[in-house]
């Protein structure tokens, strides 16, 4: 359980680790390594090169500006769900973040790291589903934007090329009073979910308005619940109108039936946690 | 291929060359002879190899010794001063906290890391934040018992 050879660069800016990726064939990125050195320890991954863009500066801030949540893709799990601003602006993120792993994880992983690895059960990914985002992205090219509802497209899997360094994410503020909730299930705390729930909505006169409903470990990649969202537009924010929209969620996802729990199973958690977390966005918005 | 690298272990400066691919607990271990520090599951998730480097726990199996170039490392051997046991140490041993002792290092090192970030952590907050530091023998209870203990004396002094 010894990770084999590899070649290790240390470049200290974007284009100079480009320019390594782009020069040596199979190159992987290496950040803060809590996904792939478990790979490579486990003889699963096995990079020829290590691009280690942990010196590459400007990475490493959360910024708050024109209605937009800024994180650089260096920032660590741990740094953004203990950020002040992050908690004021974007609360979801901030607790999502939270529930990444276990402390010694969240001070080495980064928000881009996970979200280039693009684990199914990974929080990042749902978040930019959630929240509407645009992932930076440095390549060959330059700097581009990715859509952050497009970016993981498949298990283990984005859309970026094999040069690109995934540099940051920006999040478009909310209004201030969305209700919110992030819920998943886990048999033991920090472990991989078996299913996750991120709901954002609004509550305007006793009618949903806006509802985004996000599941995620349920497919390969986080699933945007359309049909369980027209359930809700305009309903009562009654526990009669969740439990419906919530019947819909075990029909949208597309799990599997796995070491961890069966298919079945996991469609049943999917409407328990739809429902609970559409209680507790609305539970969280009575209490103002 | 190797890379000199310059770190700090509890206290003491190593400067050092090494090959990218040895991770940082074989590094403490056998480089450096500091065999506190243990090797579990070697995929992160058993706590045992958890050392501070710069103030925060982190697992050692999951970094390249190159990784921690620069770095201040404290592993379970820098926790006393001289002959004087540091709290979390004087609380596991005053609650039977540990019986063959092999999790305690990490224990230890990541309780000193939730304390000190969370000082009035409650005790269900502090099994959770525990719980990626697994224990065979003791069944956590003295363990939780000892960091709670040893919180309160730290809070005391901060």
């Amino acid at each position: 359980m010894k990770p084999p050879r590899f070649d290790y660069e240390r470049p200290t800016s974007l284009d100079e680790a480009v320019a390594v990726l782009v020069a040596n064939e199979g190159a992987k990125v290496l950040a803060g390594g809590q996904s792939l050195i478990p790979m490579m320890n486990f003889r699963l991954a096995s990079p020829p090169v290590l691009v280690d863009i942990s010196r590459i500066p400007d990475m490493e801030q959360i910024a708050v500006a024109d209605g937009q949540l800024s994180i650089g893709g260096l920032v660590t799990h741990q740094a953004v769900a203990a950020s002040s601003e992050v908690v004021r602006v974007l609360p979801v993120v901030a607790e999502a973040a939270a529930l990444i792993g276990h402390l010694a994880i969240r001070n080495r992983g980064t928000v881009g790291g996970s979200l280039a690895h693009s684990d199914p059960a990974a929080e990042w990914p749902l978040l930019c589903r959630l929240v509407d985002s645009r992932i930076r992205v440095h390549g060959p090219q330059g700097p581009g934007i990715v859509p952050g509802d497009q970016l993981n497209v498949g298990f283990l899997e984005t859309c970026l090329g094999e040069h690109d360094i995934l540099t940051g994410v920006d999040f478009t503020l909310p209004p201030p009073d969305s209700c919110w909730a992030f819920v998943e299930f886990t048999r033991r705390h920090g472990d991989f979910a078996l299913a996750m729930v991120g709901v954002n909505l609004g509550i305007n006169s006793d009618a949903i308005t806006d509802p985004r409903v996000v599941l995620g470990a349920l497919d390969s990649t986080p699933i945007r619940a359309h049909e369980v969202e027209e359930a809700l537009v305009g309903q009562p924010p009654t526990d009669e109108t969740f439990d419906a929209a919530a019947a819909l969620a075990a029909e949208v996802c597309n799990p599997v039936d796995d070491v961890h729990a069966t298919a079945g199973y996991r469609r049943h958690l999917a409407t328990v946690l739809t429902a609970r977390a559409l209680r507790a966005a609305r539970d969280r918005e009575r209490m103002r | 291929m190797t890379l000199p690298i310059s770190v700090t272990v509890n206290g003491t400066v190593y400067q050092s060359e090494v090959t990218p691919r040895l991770l940082l607990v074989d590094f403490l271990r056998e480089n450096l002879r500091l065999v506190g520090t243990n090797a579990g599951c070697e995929h992160g998730v058993c706590g045992t190899c958890t050392v501070l480097l710069d103030g925060n726990s982190v697992r050692s199996c999951l970094m390249f010794t190159v990784q921690a170039d620069r770095t201040e490392i404290i592993t379970v051997e820098g926790l006393a001063d001289g002959d004087e046991l540091h709290p979390m140490q004087r609380a596991f041993t005053a609650n039977h906290a540990l019986q063959c002792g092999f999790c305690t290092p990490g224990m230890m090192i990541s309780a000193i890391d939730v304390v000190g970030r969370y000082p009035d952590v409650d005790e269900a907050e502090l099994r959770e934040h525990l719980s990626g530091n697994i224990c065979r023998c003791t069944g956590y209870h003295n363990i939780i018992v000892a960091v709670q203990e040893a919180a309160v004396e730290l809070k005391g002094g901060q």
